[in-house]
């Protein structure tokens, strides 16, 4: 593949400063992987092109480093998916114009360009739609040579074209789904790990795949909080919260105190700024009824405090929606208790103690 | 601790929305509200404090984008993402700085100058039903968050969809709301959307009513030989002269001395004007006096500045340049009756203009009470 400007200036003395000083991996380092992430970048920004062009425009650096970091974060989580995925992808990407591969954020494509092309329905469907796939005699180890890819992208996208009458914007997973129904991939990729190809990771130093580093969840559902189960059957997330889920039981994280004190602080400061976190306090902490919050804080009755209570939760909610294991989806009930302790500790007022008359 | 990629791509657009910009952070007149909005940001709170190197990113940003289409200033229309003007971010009651965000235009309303537009976002984990990805690195439209923008709060091009992904948005727009229950961090994330949309939209829509407003008044006034009969039929002593519309007929209408009562002084820096009442059977007309504030010419332009007496606390300005041997020439004017300041601008004047000639000013109201 031709590098182009923007990968020549990484391989530069200026570009190597960069990654060295915003702590990406050196090129003495540098995986294949991350190669790639340069690679995907400078394609139509992984799908983020014009947020990207916005932020350079606007001179927003800070907003610059965080796009990076969060479209690298991305990138990275997408390597430890699907090895056939990203070996097709890998190879689409350097393959030329006329293989139309359109990279995405969380899909990418290959065939028919342009938004107006229709999207290939998934592998299964094709299949129900009389659709018949047919495969060329290739020897086993060309499903994951690039020659072998591509012999195998152009063939799909022409039996599509032929059986269905139109040249489609083919997803890579609808061609990985096609070379895994034809050939037994995992003699190449690793029998394991294609079984669980959600789950695998990639060795790029060895060129096959290994399995990963932390113990499997066991049965669905065994180690989720009751509430998240459904929330992540979502196809688009499931295998990604999985991942990072298993991680964390594995590794038995614990939240970080000094974190969440700052993150409690913060959110004690949003509230206090509506006058909302004595009513707060008053309401959890001192466990006050409505009538009694009302009184002390002078409303004419219990009725009046129920906007303003309900205005701290939603603000309550906001802010816990972007902080791991506060949030409606990944509540940690021993982080939730550490967090709204914190948060009641800010409150300074001399109406909001234990001592309360109106608590008696 | 471990953040899983949904979480943390919420996280990510949470900070693209709603902290504070470089521009915003590296200028001193806005520390204050740089330091009261760290306060109480969750997300800033959580971070480490970063050290950037400028100068890296810049020519990082410099490298990245070089062998990109540069985005443009075409005429606008339908299936264009834009990215808005920097002014139209800012600070909200709770310190959070609101971040234009790119858009896609969905319609032009080519009368008040205003467009339609759909909000894009470009984090996918974010996704679900009702977005319509754009393809081409445009990022993807959010049906459900559609509203109207002033065409002016548009910066710069940066691509255009095809008339199937235009259609598939609109379309998108009128199913139904999807249920978000079980998705809460979706629903956090298109909550916050709908704010950042209506900061968008809040700050044009003031301008696109007074278009309209404008546009209707115009209409009422194009008509020259209605407007002269309703004019007389409230007072038969008024003299109207030759105009191309009725706009311009009654600004320079000549008053009988008691509707000139409020206009009576003839001192330098006060510039008299014509009041006229729209929507009865009759324009009601009477005079008042403008304080001029400031009139000056710099580049070929001409500004004025003034004051409208408090008690006209609502109505909609139009202004001139008058030069007897040329004639009336319209400018752009804008009036904050809140304030009782107006300004106007006519641009394309020399400095003879300026010497020979004098603003003419005309305060429509809208009143179908008095008749």
């Amino acid at each position: 593949m031709t590098r182009n400007i923007f990968q020549k200036w990484l391989r530069s003395d200026a570009g190597v400063a960069f990654l060295r000083e915003n702590r990406f991996l050196t090129h003495d380092e540098e995986s294949e992987g991350e190669k790639t992430f340069w690679e995907f970048l400078s394609c139509r920004g992984g799908g983020s092109q014009a947020a990207l062009q916005v932020l350079v425009q606007k001179e927003d650096w800070e907003g610059l480093l965080r796009k990076v970091r969060i479209l690298h974060a991305g990138f990275v989580a997408e390597q430890n998916r699907d090895p056939l995925y990203q070996r097709i992808r890998q190879v689409l990407q350097g393959a030329d114009e006329s293989y139309g591969y359109q990279p995405g954020r969380k899909y990418s494509w290959y065939g028919a360009a342009g938004s107006g092309a229709e999207e290939a329905e998934p592998f299964k469907s094709l299949i129900a739609r009389g659709y018949i796939p047919s495969y060329p005699t290739i020897e086993p180890e060309a499903v994951k040579k690039e020659g072998g890819i591509l012999l195998l992208a152009s063939t799909f996208r022409g039996q599509l074209a032929a059986h269905f009458g139109k040249d489609y914007r083919i997803p890579l997973r609808c061609l990985s789904d096609y070379i895994r129904n034809g050939y037994d991939v995992g003699l190449v990729y690793g029998q394991e790990d294609m079984a669980k190809a959600g789950n695998s990771r990639f060795s790029s130093k060895k060129g096959d795949f290994v399995a990963p580093s932390v113990p499997q969840s066991g049965e669905d559902g065994e180690w989720r909080h009751p509430d998240k189960a459904k929330a992540q059957s979502r196809q688009q997330t499931a295998s990604l919260l999985v991942a990072t889920d298993t991680l964390r039981s594995a590794m038995n994280i614990q939240f970080d105190e000094e974190e969440l004190a700052g993150f409690a602080g913060a959110v004690a400061h949003l509230l206090e700024r509506e006058n909302l976190l004595l009513l707060l306090c008053l309401r959890m902490f001192c466990e006050l009824t409505m009538a009694q919050v009302a009184r002390i804080l002078g409303y004419a009755g219990a009725s009046g405090v129920d906007a303003p209570l309900r205005r701290a939760q939603a603000l309550i909610e906001q802010a816990c929606s972007v902080h791991e294991g506060l949030g409606r989806d990944d509540l940690d009930d021993e982080m939730f208790v550490r967090f709204t302790g914190l948060l009641l500790e800010k409150c300074k007022e001399e109406d909001c103690s234990r001592n309360s008359q109106e608590k008696r | 601790m471990n953040i899983s990629p949904m979480k943390n791509a919420w996280r990510h657009v949470f900070q693209e929305r709603t902290c504070p910009p470089h521009a915003v952070l590296t200028d001193p007149g806005q520390a204050a509200n740089v330091a009261e909005h760290r306060k109480s940001c969750p997300v800033c709170a959580m971070m480490k404090e970063t050290k950037v190197d400028y100068e890296l990113w810049k020519e990082f940003g410099k490298q990245l984008v070089a062998e990109w289409p540069a985005p443009g200033s075409p005429d606008v229309g339908s299936g264009q993402v834009w990215s808005l003007r920097r002014c139209k971010g800012g600070w909200d009651a709770g310190f959070r700085h609101i971040n234009p965000p790119l858009v896609l235009v969905l319609e032009v309303f080519g009368d008040v100058d205003g467009i339609r537009v759909a909000q894009v976002f470009d984090e996918g984990l974010l996704a679900h039903e009702g977005d319509v990805e754009l393809g081409h690195g445009l990022g993807l439209a959010e049906s459900w968050n559609t509203y109207a923008l002033d065409r002016n709060d548009l910066d710069l091009c940066f691509g255009q969809v095809d008339a199937s992904t235009l259609e598939a948005v609109k379309a998108a727009g009128s199913g139904s709301v999807p249920e978000l229950d079980e998705f809460p961090t979706i629903w956090h994330f298109r909550q916050l959307e709908l704010e950042v949309g209506s900061f968008m939209a809040m700050d044009a829509m003031g301008r696109l009513m007074e278009r309209h407003e404008r546009n209707a008044v115009r209409e009422e006034f194009a008509d020259v030989g209605a407007v002269r009969a309703k004019v007389l039929a409230f007072d038969s002593r008024i003299r109207l002269g030759k105009a191309e519309n009725g706009l311009e007929m009654v600004a320079t209408a000549e008053l009988p001395e008691e509707l000139m009562l409020k206009a009576a002084a003839g001192e330098e820096g006060l510039c008299p004007f014509t009041v006229v009442s729209v929507g009865g059977t009759t324009n009601r007309c009477h005079g008042a006096l403008a304080e001029l504030l400031e009139l000056d010419h710099r580049d070929t332009v001409i500004r004025v500045t003034g004051r409208i007496p408090e008690e006209y606390s609502e109505g909609l300005l139009f202004a001139w340049w008058r030069r007897s041997d040329v004639g009336l020439e319209e400018g752009m004017a804008r009036f904050e009756p809140s304030e009782g300041i107006f300004s106007a601008s006519f641009p394309g004047k020399s400095e003879l203009d300026f010497e020979l000639g004098e603003p003419v000013l005309l305060l429509v109201q809208i009143d179908d009470a008095h008749d």
